[in-house]
């Protein structure tokens, strides 16, 4: 264990002193910084209310149904809250009695007609409908799904491509060589390679989660998808290592990687359901499906399990592949 | 310690070998010489005793075990010091030698204590990649005594060294033999040979020619001559003369009687050259 955890450190210590290596590890947090400002938030994607309190409980239920409430006790702060930047309705009483409501002026088009559409129905009106409610299940933006898992991916392979050059590294140097001359086995060499393919994967896949505001989804299968769609990346990793001589083509064997990671991806979201099976073979696939559920709160553990089950099945089966070749690679 | 026998190896897994035939053995403490030219298969005969190339057919044991069925832990009596410097370039020298001493089960040396021996205490801070030829090859010679290692293999210890530096590493290992070190040197360099080997063996081709210690193979190939300066119809004259040989040897008497010597030297065959008288090669 302690050679595992030796191997690790030296890993790490030699990615954070060399600037590819850093980039490669920093990038997929770049991207994720630059995403969150194309990433609508919970707020704009629902609609908001600020009511006043008077008008009571039941009218300020009513309208939760159907967007986030603030409820107010004087009307000037009530008006000072609709003046702010987001667009926020404001609902209060009418001075013929009934409901007036408060717009800024700029709000999106439909947002006056919901208003109004929600008070007839409280006053059970009939009037013509000129909005219908119908809910399609969705919670969050397609640009959150699919922008957060794609780049926990990218952050998932791209660990992977570090541990490819840290055997570049070994090759380059012959350090392999001097290892081959101590105690340390080479399952120990392979472990302890791979666990930088584990572990910044992990904490990456966090600090995306949390600079994406994405905290609310389920962490603990985050956590599972990582660990397990990590499992390709540590292999592609070893054979960027073993088929690549220097560092000049390892980048060109790590584009054709990402050539086959972004087909797998671009497919899994972009396909037709029924074209879908065309791809079960990758196990990006199952890992884009599994992430994209888990960003839209659809996941449940059965499917996680089977998802996983793929990718680790599929990961097993490439393993015996090039088994022979990463043995090779690394004597 | 080290047992030898009827070593074979191609890399071609055919008749072409790159070692045909190879036996010796080296006693516990000894220093043991492998001297040829490039090619010769120094290196191919070193890797399979330290299990970088595998055994394909012949006999080695190390300390009494099959190198075929021998446990890893045996590498920890095991040190080896590569000609090429294969250390970490992104890691200091303190990092490289502290890396490697966590890949052994036994009690290790202090790195900082290697660094000093070899002269590299004031760069153990630095980077490898900053360091010169030398130095890198005093890096890789300290990391090989990282686990104080009984069983020493040194392929080309001072080679890019200055005379001041390879004078102190030949003192590290003659030291190391007195504590009692086995030492297998591959060297094409004759007088390192001379200096510290007790027995050298000669490899061309992947064939050992001879193995003897380097005063006997001198005695026994060697020729003795006298290199002498004197002035003869005026003028000075070099000669160098056989004392074996009898026309040589009348020739030296007529010159000692004649009462002209500048000066006279008894001239000994160096190990290079009865490498080349053996083996008909030059050590390149």
């Amino acid at each position: 264990m302690m050679r595992l955890i030796a191997i690790f450190k030296r890993d790490l210590k030699s990615s954070f002193r060399e600037f590819l290596a850093v980039y490669i590890i920093v990038a997929p947090i770049l991207f994720a910084i630059g995403l969150r400002f194309f990433i609508p938030s919970v707020e704009a994607i629902s609609y908001q209310f600020a009511i006043e309190e008077s008008l009571g409980n039941e009218v300020v239920q009513e309208f939760k149904k159907y967007g986030s409430v603030e409820t107010y006790n004087d009307l000037d702060k009530l008006k000072s809250r609709v003046n702010k930047v987001d667009d926020i309705i404001g609902i209060t009483k009418g001075s013929a009695g009934g409901y007036a409501v408060v717009l800024e002026g700029n709000e999106a088009g439909g947002s006056r007609y919901i208003a109004h559409q929600i008070i007839n129905r409280l006053q059970g009106g009939e009037r013509k409908e000129i909005v219908t409610f119908s809910d399609i299940g969705a919670r969050i933006s397609t640009v959150a799904i699919y922008g957060t898992s794609s780049v926990i991916l990218m952050a998932i392979i791209l660990c992977g491509i570090v541990i490819g050059l840290n055997i570049i590294e070994e090759k380059e140097s012959r350090t392999i060589s001097a290892l081959g001359v101590t105690p340390m086995h080479r399952l120990e060499f392979i472990l302890g390679k791979s666990l930088v393919g584990f572990s910044l994967p992990i904490i990456e896949a966090f600090i995306i989660v949390w600079i994406l505001n994405m905290t609310n989804i389920n962490l603990m299968m985050i956590l599972v998808m990582t660990v397990a769609s990590s499992l390709i990346a540590i292999i592609f990793g070893f054979l960027i290592g073993v088929l690549s001589s220097n560092q000049i083509s390892g980048i060109a064997n790590m584009k054709f990687l990402m050539l086959f990671v972004s087909a797998s991806f671009i497919g899994a979201v972009a396909l037709p359901q029924t074209y879908q099976r065309f791809l079960y073979w990758s196990p990006i696939y199952w890992s884009t499906i599994g992430l994209n559920s888990i960003v839209a709160n659809t996941a449940t553990w059965p499917l996680i399990g089977q998802y996983t089950m793929w990718i680790l099945g599929l990961t097993i089966l490439i393993f015996f592949i090039f088994r022979k070749k990463i043995s090779t690679g690394l004597s | 310690m080290i047992r030898v026998k009827n070593l074979y190896h191609s890399y071609t897994n055919d008749s072409n070998y790159a070692v045909k035939d190879v036996s010796f053995e080296i006693s516990k403490g000894e220093i043991f010489g492998f001297l040829g030219p490039s090619g010769a298969g120094k290196s191919t005969t070193q890797k399979i005793l330290i299990g970088l190339l595998q055994l394909q057919r012949g006999e080695v044991s190390i300390d009494g075990k099959d190198i075929r069925n021998a446990n890893r832990k045996l590498f920890n009596s095991i040190g080896v010091s590569f000609e090429r410097a294969n250390v970490y370039k992104k890691l200091t020298g303190i990092e490289n030698l502290s890396f490697f001493a966590q890949m052994f089960s036994v009690p290790t040396e202090d790195p900082l204590k290697l660094l000093k021996m070899v002269g590299l205490q004031d760069a153990a801070s630095k980077k490898a990649s900053s360091y010169s030829k030398g130095m890198l090859q005093r890096l890789v010679f300290a990391r090989s005594m990282i686990n104080n290692p009984s069983i020493w293999f040194l392929d080309e210890p001072t080679s890019g060294l200055d005379p001041t530096t390879t004078s102190v590493i030949k003192d590290i290992i003659r030291n190391r033999q007195k504590q009692g070190a086995t030492v297998f040197l591959t060297t094409h360099n004759m007088h390192i040979a001379e200096e510290l080997c007790d027995r050298v063996a000669f490899i061309t081709n992947g064939e050992i020619s001879a193995i003897d210690s380097p005063r006997s193979l001198k005695l026994k190939y060697g020729e003795k001559r006298v290199i002498v300066e004197h002035i003869e119809a005026g003028e000075l004259t070099k000669e160098e003369l056989s004392l074996t040989e009898e026309a040589n040897k009348e020739r030296l008497s007529s010159i000692i009687s004649a009462g002209k010597i500048e000066t006279m030297h008894t001239q000994e065959a160096s190990l290079e050259d009865i490498f080349i008288k053996l083996t008909g090669k030059e050590l390149k």
